[in-house]
């Protein structure tokens, strides 16, 4: 359910994180999963409270936002064809080169814990994550997710 | 009962991941029952932080935070595990 719109980019070419935000925002948007005041949300807190992290020195990175600005829970997802920047989590001052973006469109409620949970396994596991990382269709994703057990 | 505050940016996404783990980790040590958790964005720790025993975080210290601080970060990334562990069950004594 968490990915039934299908709103995945692979190998995609974007100038800076907030390009990746926006092509993933707007599918979002477009998809009424969020309200028009998502995008800017998750950018100004990405700005605030970064969401880079290096797990086994591969960079992802999980912007998003209050759930205030969340229709229908979704994940988004955007493999880079390059790298491109965002801050650490724990340290604003350090910079993370991130391959993998998921956009986490996520409600506060108890539902979402189990998809959390999956989700941070996935991260934690270098070897599944270089498959996402390295998919190049929705088919290839959705079997690696299955495994994964996240849907 | 120790009163535990989990932050992260929003409140919903990481300090929930982390709870889990957090949660995991003080039932398998004992603590079962012995606690209380509590989810807030970074953002309001100051303000909340006069009434919890301890904070765990996924994002850096903010300022005014009036308890001991830990950072969870460990929980997303899997690293440094027993480390955080380590505090968070001196924290309990």
């Amino acid at each position: 359910m968490y990915f039934d719109k299908e709103i995945t980019f692979f190998k995609e070419s974007v100038k800076n994180k907030e390009e990746g935000i926006k092509k993933l925002a707007d599918e979002f948007l477009e998809n009424q999963l969020v309200k028009d005041t998502f995008f800017q949300a998750v950018i100004d807190r990405e700005k605030v409270y970064p969401t880079g992290l290096s797990i086994n020195d591969i960079g992802i990175a999980i912007p998003h936002t209050d759930s205030i600005h969340i229709i229908r829970p979704q994940i988004g997802f955007m493999s880079l064809k390059e790298p491109v920047i965002f801050k650490d989590m724990v340290d604003e001052k350090n910079e993370i080169k991130v391959s993998a973006i998921f956009m986490l469109g996520l409600l506060k409620s108890e539902q979402q814990i189990d998809i959390l949970q999956k989700l941070v396994d996935l991260f934690q596991d270098q070897e599944m994550l270089k498959k996402v990382i390295a998919c190049t269709n929705i088919e290839e994703f959705k079997r690696i997710m299955k495994k994964a057990n996240i849907d | 009962m120790k009163r535990i505050l989990l932050a992260c940016g929003a409140g919903v996404c990481t300090s929930t991941a982390a709870r889990v783990k957090v949660e995991k980790i003080l039932d398998a040590n004992g603590y079962k029952g012995q606690y209380k958790v509590e989810q807030c964005k970074i953002a309001e720790v100051a303000a909340k932080s006069g009434s919890f025993d301890f904070v765990i975080s996924t994002t850096m210290k903010p300022e005014g935070v009036k308890c001991p601080f830990i950072n969870g970060i460990c929980f997303l990334t899997g690293v440094g595990v027993d480390k955080t562990t380590k505090e968070i069950l001196d924290l309990m004594k």
